[in-house]
C-alpha cells in the first residue's frame, strides 16, 4: 500500500512508491490531521521555457518550536508519472520552515504542497506553472 | 560500490547564536527518471538519489526523501538554527548504494 507509507516521520516514503494519484498520496499523508490556516508559500516561476529544472521555493509561516513546528513538506506534482517529488522532513532545529529545490515538470501543472504540522495538523498552498517543453519522459506520452 | 561526485556544501564560517542561516547543498548526479527509454527503445533504467541527511553533531536535524520529480544535480537550501559551534555533515545516498558526504565546522557568536 504505496499511499500509506507517505505519511511523514517515518519509514522510507519513496521505496516502492507506484502510487499515480496526487490526491490519493495527499489524503493518505493528511490521514486525520485538521487543516489550518497557517501560511505556506510556494514560490515558482509562472511560465517554464522547459520542465527539465524549475526552481521551487517552500516558505511556511512557522516558529519552528519544539510544540508548534512543521514536521515535513511534501511536493506534489500531479502532472508528472510519479507525483511524490519529494518529501522533507524537519525538525525544530532547523530554526525556520525554509527550502529551495529545482523540480522536473513534465507538462503545465499545478505544484502542491503539503506542510504536516505538529499537533496533528496539516496546511497546503499551490502554484501554477506553465511549462512550454515538458521534462523529457517518452513513457508517459507513448 | 562507486561513489557520488562533487558535493558541495556552502554555508557561513560564523554564524549568530539562535539566528536561524541558509544552507545550500548540492551533487553531481543525472537523476535518470526511468521512464525514458534510449535509441532501440528499451527503457533506461531509473538511477536516482534517494536521500539527503543533515545531522548537526550526529543528530538529524533534516532529511529529503527524493523521487524522481527531482532535477538532475539534485540542489537544497535550507534553514538551521545553532546555539553553540557545531558539526556539520551532509550525507548524499543513491538507489544504486552510492554514497557521500560533505562536512563543515560552523563558529557561533554570541547576539549582539
Amino acid at each position: 500500500m504505496p499511499a500509506a507509507a507517505a505519511t511523514a516521520g517515518t519509514g522510507d516514503v519513496h521505496a516502492g512508491v507506484t502510487a499515480t494519484d496526487a490526491t490519493a498520496l495527499a489524503r493518505a499523508a493528511i490521514g486525520d490531521r485538521r487543516r489550518t490556516g497557517i501560511r505556506v508559500t510556494v514560490d515558482a516561476p509562472p511560465i517554464a521555457e522547459t520542465g527539465n529544472s524549475v526552481p521551487l521555493g517552500i516558505d511556511v509561516d512557522s516558529p519552528m518550536a519544539p510544540d508548534d513546528h512543521v514536521e515535513a513538506l511534501l511536493v506534489l506534482l500531479p502532472g508528472n508519472p510519479e507525483p511524490l517529488a519529494m518529501t522533507c522532513h524537519l525538525t525544530p532545529r532547523c530554526g525556520r520552515a525554509r527550502v529551495a529545490t529545482r523540480v522536473r515538470l513534465a507538462r503545465t501543472q499545478r505544484i502542491g504542497v503539503l506542510a504536516l504540522l505538529s499537533g496533528s495538523r496539516y496546511a497546503e498552498a499551490h502554484c501554477d506553472v506553465l511549462v512550454t517543453l515538458g521534462a523529457c519522459i517518452d513513457e508517459f506520452f507513448a | 560500490v562507486s561513489r557520488l561526485h562533487t558535493p558541495r556544501l556552502s554555508v557561513p564560517d560564523v554564524v549568530v547564536a539562535g539566528q536561524p542561516f541558509e544552507v545550500r547543498v548540492m551533487v553531481a548526479h543525472e537523476m535518470e527518471t526511468g521512464f525514458r527509454r534510449d535509441l532501440h527503445g528499451q527503457r533506461i533504467p531509473r538511477h536516482i538519489v534517494t536521500h539527503v541527511r543533515v545531522r548537526v553533531d550526529d543528530e538529524e536535524v533534516l532529511r529529503v526523501d527524493l523521487g524522481p520529480g527531482v532535477a538532475a544535480n539534485p540542489y537544497f537550501s535550507f534553514q538551521l538554527c545553532l546555539d553553540a559551534p557545531a558539526d556539520l555533515r551532509v550525507d548524499w545516498q543513491d538507489d544504486d548504494g552510492a554514497q557521500v558526504d560533505s562536512r563543515a565546522r560552523i563558529d557561533v557568536r554570541p547576539r549582539a
